[in-house]
């Protein structure tokens, strides 16, 4: 009776911290509540968020926002054209010592926590794909000698839907990285108000550490804890299966508008983002309702769409909406 | 993150809310899916119901249409109702009722696909508080569609059609006047003027005369009672309700009173195994040919041949011929009883088989072969040991409660007593006849002789004196003689009771039972049909002139076989034309022909009987043989433009035709009423 108290206790812990960590996070951040749900779900998955928003929106911000109110180590690159992997993940420098000469690792900047890659499209691909590997595997090689990265560690990548030019898009491969692609929507206008009271006046919010780094990784293995049902990992699978237009469950649109589906990372991305949304809401199993939840974020980038749907302006939101509209839970 | 010991198990109430969810969903679906479907062949089933008693089509057809159509309702209901359900489908109900986390569709999952941990201990345990906060009722609610409301009533419509819809009446809109059809319709109707109470009228006559002619006392006084009731109506004495519904009854008993005399199939049995008995039999060769092919006049003048061989015979002879025949009947019967054997050894194999409808027909097989045994070997025995033997028979179906076969029995036994008591007086009569005319005609011989002798003695001694004793002589010599031939040939044909007759006679005599007993039982069956039209014609004066279909297995069956002839097939009954009751008349003597010759003359004389045999012929109507049919005739007659020839003509024959047809074909009860009803509406009027 007492481990199922102390157990209980727990869940509800989780559930707790992450309500904190979001409330100091919207004491800077007006609004964007889904967005918030989103970074902090790919936290306690260990997974990285790609951001997308036309400039000006807070993206930047809530990035240093986060990492203030996690009180972890924080790097920001500012992706352009120019900027090399090295720049990225560091180099060997010759250094002089008592000894002599040798070569010293200089840590890039993605050595670090919480990494934004603010206009990550910008970059060259060559670059881009330093800072994917970097994503995937949590370690650097430079110069045959492998680096790890610190734990936690999560990368929020930021890019521009309306200035494509000079750009390079990520590639599929690479865009499949990131758990999430989450959209940052305009603020409402009563949003508007408050961010023109809270930027523009004389005080300016103080974001206090919320979470450590110990305590972010504790919360990753409770996630990872959790059982899921077969019936609803059945159900992930399904929906994954109804994004490839050859799926005898694939809706007309789907079938019409869409090249290529998701890869088993978006179920993956699915089941582990909707056992984070369970556990904040104090709940000790999956619901249909939190694989729902989820399914946007996790698919959205992974969904490869033909000419016809970029001609028409079809967008894959609608395209998942369609799916979750047809498939049924049993 | 603490480790807690797991069982995988679901609680029990949360298992027993699972089945009873479960249970409620086949319900509910069945009543989703099913009942809709149930209303709309529920439908057809009620509108083939009023198809079938308004005899918009063949009733049959109708009854079959309904029968599949409840196969095709108990198909769709057992498919839904056997269709699976899920664990999972009622667990997600169960979840939804408890506020849709998915808890115990996931506890469910977890005990399907076994997990451990401290989630799936927590998982269980909510999953039981929920199910405890919901009930199975909450959860797969028992929904009735809108459709199933239909159900009851067309239940009602079933029940409430064969009251409402009738077969239509045959219209008669242009040949009557609209008053007379509305006169129709009144019930019940015993207006003078209207034809179907005309028709019944005619028909109780009919019945009436069959009664008396062929009838026994209860049915003439039932035909009587029937036309009493009737007279009764027509004078404003009775009413006419009361008198249709006591009419009713009276003619189904008329109808209900044929009795199936057991004796004439028996005897059938006999005669056909002693046909068999017979063949061997070098001088009874053509009497077993004529029995063989059941001509049973053939029968009679064979044994009247045998007879006439036997007295021809020296009397070892004839005790010769008697143990031949005897021999013949003894084997017969003997082969009658091993048939009977058989036939109880099948009854008690199909017993132990359990299958007591055939066993049961089996043994009366077997009855029937004992009994036509018996019979055979009472064909030897004189009158009356048979008509004791037909007693003690009678009284044995007493004793053992067989109130309709001591019933038929006792009929049979009154019939052959007064068939004997009708022989006895022929003889009395036969025997004065033979007597009379023996004297006469014995005088008149005596006279002419004694004339002659005297002339031939007169002629020696003095013709007076001697013509005077001469005739005087002759006189008391014809007259003696022929006293004497005339008692002889009387007592030889009128067949004295107790004399010893030959075992011939005594086969002569059961065939003449048989045939009479068939011929009574054919008479009866007449009545009985005539009966039954009556009683139609009664039922429809009391529905208003309405026919009930499918009220009447009989005469369902009736019109079954009336379609299966009208398609070509021959009938079950044939005619027994030409044969007729009473047979052999006994008596009615020639007399004497001549006094003083020793032979008074056969005083019985011949019996009446005409040496034609009777042929049935099936007549078709195809196109073949000289000129057209009248049916050609009639269809024709359009085609030659205005008609010159009178109503009265073309109704005539049309009326006969139509005479002819329900005559000779067998038609289902009701349905001649019809005809007739429609001829009188028909009729010529003055003027036409």
């Amino acid at each position: 009776m007492e481990k199922t108290d102390k157990f209980e206790q727990e869940v509800k812990q989780f559930g707790d911290d992450l309500r904190r960590l979001k409330d100091e996070v919207q004491k800077f951040i007006v609004g964007q509540g889904e967005v918030i749900d989103g970074v902090l779900s790919c936290l306690m998955c260990d997974g990285h968020v790609l951001l997308e928003g036309v400039p000006g929106l807070g993206k930047t911000m809530l990035v240093n926002t986060l990492a203030k109110a996690l009180s972890l180590p924080f790097s920001r690159i500012q992706f352009t054209p120019d900027l090399m992997p090295a720049d990225i993940l560091g180099t060997n420098i010759i250094e002089e010592k008592a000894g002599g000469k040798q070569f010293v690792f200089q840590a890039g900047p993605v050595f670090t926590n919480i990494l934004l890659a603010d206009e990550i499209n910008r970059a060259t691909p060559k670059t881009q794909s330093a800072l994917l590997e970097a994503m995937q595997e949590k370690i650097v090689t430079v110069a045959g000698k492998t680096h790890k990265l610190p734990r936690p560690f999560m990368v929020l990548a930021t890019q521009n839907p309306l200035e494509m030019e000079g750009t390079y898009p990520l590639p599929e491969a690479q865009v499949d990285r990131f758990l999430f692609k989450l959209i940052i929507p305009f603020p409402k206008k009563d949003e508007l108000h408050e961010i023109m009271n809270r930027t523009t006046g004389k005080v300016t919010p103080e974001i206090s550490p919320v979470l450590t780094g110990d305590r972010i990784n504790e919360m990753r293995e409770l996630v990872r804890a959790m059982p899921v049902a077969h019936e609803l990992a059945d159900y992930a699978l399904r929906i994954l299966e109804a994004t490839h237009p050859e799926s005898a469950d694939a809706p007309a649109d789907v079938k019409k508008f869409v090249r290529f589906g998701g890869s088993p990372r978006a179920a993956q991305a699915i089941l582990l983002a909707a056992r984070v949304r369970a556990l904040a809401g104090g709940r000790f199993a999956l619901s249909y309702d939190d694989i729902r939840s989820v399914v946007k974020p996790s698919l959205r980038h992974r969904l490869i769409l033909n000419f016809e749907a970029e001609a028409e302006g079809v967008r894959t939101d609608d395209l998942l909406e369609s799916i979750l509209k047809k498939l049924k839970e049993n | 993150m603490p480790t807690m010991s797991s069982s995988v198990a679901l609680p029990a109430q949360l298992n027993a809310s699972l089945a009873r969810t479960r249970l409620r969903i086949r319900f509910a679906r069945f009543a989703r899916q099913a009942l809709p479907v149930w209303s709309v062949l529920g439908g057809l089933i009620v509108l083939a119901s009023v198809v079938q008693h308004a005899e918009w089509v063949e009733p049959i057809w109708m009854t079959r249409l309904q029968w599949l159509l409840v196969a095709v309702m108990a198909g769709v209901g057992a498919w839904w109702l056997s269709r699976p359900i899920t664990v999972h489908q009622a667990a997600a109900l169960l979840d939804q009722a408890a506020g849709g986390d998915t808890v115990i569709p996931s506890a469910v999952s977890f005990m399907r696909h076994p997990q451990e941990g401290p989630f799936v201990e927590m998982t269980l345990a909510q999953a039981a508080s929920h199910a405890a906060r919901v009930s199975p009722k909450q959860a797969a609610p028992l929904l009735f569609p809108l459709a199933a409301a239909a159900l009851p009533f067309f239940g009602m419509s079933y029940l409430v059609v064969p009251r409402v819809v009738e077969p239509p009446r045959l219209s008669f809109g242009l040949v009557t006047p609209p008053q007379l059809v509305n006169q129709l319709d009144i019930t019940p109707n015993f207006a003078r003027e209207d034809p179907e109470f005309t028709v019944l009228k005619e028909e109780i006559q009919d019945l009436l005369r069959q009664t008396e002619l062929f009838g026994n006392a209860r049915t003439r006084e039932l035909a009587r009672e029937l036309k009493r009731i009737v007279e009764a109506v027509e004078k404003g004495t009775m009413q006419p309700s009361a008198a249709a519904q006591k009419a009713e009854e009276i003619a189904k008993a008329l109808a209900d009173g044929q009795d199936d005399d057991p004796t004439v199939k028996e005897m059938e049995a006999a005669f056909e195994e002693l046909a068999k008995a017979l063949k061997k039999e070098k001088d009874f060769s053509d009497l077993a040919k004529a029995f063989e092919q059941k001509d049973f006049d053939s029968v009679k003048r064979e044994l009247a041949k045998v007879e006439q061989q036997r007295a021809a015979k020296t009397p070892e002879d004839q005790k010769k011929m008697d143990a031949a025949l005897q021999k013949a009947m003894e084997e017969a019967a003997r082969n009658l009883e091993a048939k009977a054997a058989q036939a109880q050894a099948r009854a008690k194999q199909l017993e132990n088989q359990k299958k007591t409808g055939e066993a049961e027909d089996a043994r009366k097989e077997a009855e029937r072969y004992r009994r036509a045994a018996e019979s055979v070997r009472q064909m030897g025995k004189s009158p009356a040991e048979k008509a004791e033997a037909l007693r003690k028979r009678m009284e044995e179906a007493q004793k053992n409660g067989d109130k309709e076969q001591a019933e038929a029995l006792k009929r049979a036994m009154e019939r052959m007593q007064k068939a004997q008591e009708q022989a006895q007086k022929n003889q009395q009569q036969g025997q004065q006849q033979g007597q009379q005319q023996g004297q006469q005609q014995g005088q008149q011989q005596g006279q002419q002789q004694g004339q002659q002798q005297g002339q031939q003695q007169g002629q020696q001694q003095g013709q007076q004196q001697g013509q005077q004793q001469g005739q005087q002589q002759g006189q008391q010599q014809g007259q003696q003689q022929g006293q004497q031939q005339g008692q002889q040939q009387g007592q030889q044909q009128g067949q004295k009771p107790g004399q010893q007759q030959s075992p011939s006679q005594n086969m002569g005599d059961s065939v003449d039972n048989y045939m009479r007993n068939r011929s009574e039982q054919e008479s009866q069956q007449k009545t009985s049909n005539t009966a039954e039209e009556v009683r139609e014609a009664m039922k429809r004066l009391r529905q208003g002139g309405q026919c009930k279909g499918g009220n009447s297995g009989g005469r369902q069956s009736g019109v079954q076989d009336f379609f299966r002839r009208a398609g070509g097939q021959q009938g079950g009954q044939q005619g027994q034309g030409g044969q007729k009751p009473g047979g052999q008349k006994p008596g009615g003597g020639q007399g004497g022909t001549g006094a003083g010759d020793q032979d008074g003359g056969k005083l019985l004389g011949k019996t009446e009987r005409t040496d034609v045999k009777t042929t049935d012929h099936q007549l078709d109507s195809k196109r073949q043989g000289d000129g057209p049919t009248r049916q050609q005739v009639i269809l024709g007659a359009s085609d030659k433009g205005f008609s010159k020839t009178q109503y009265k003509e073309v109704f005539t024959k049309y009326q006969e035709a139509a005479k002819e047809v329900l005559k000779d074909e067998k038609i289902p009860p009701g349905y001649k009423h019809l005809v007739k009803v429609y001829y009188r509406l028909i009729r010529p009027r003055e003027g036409q």
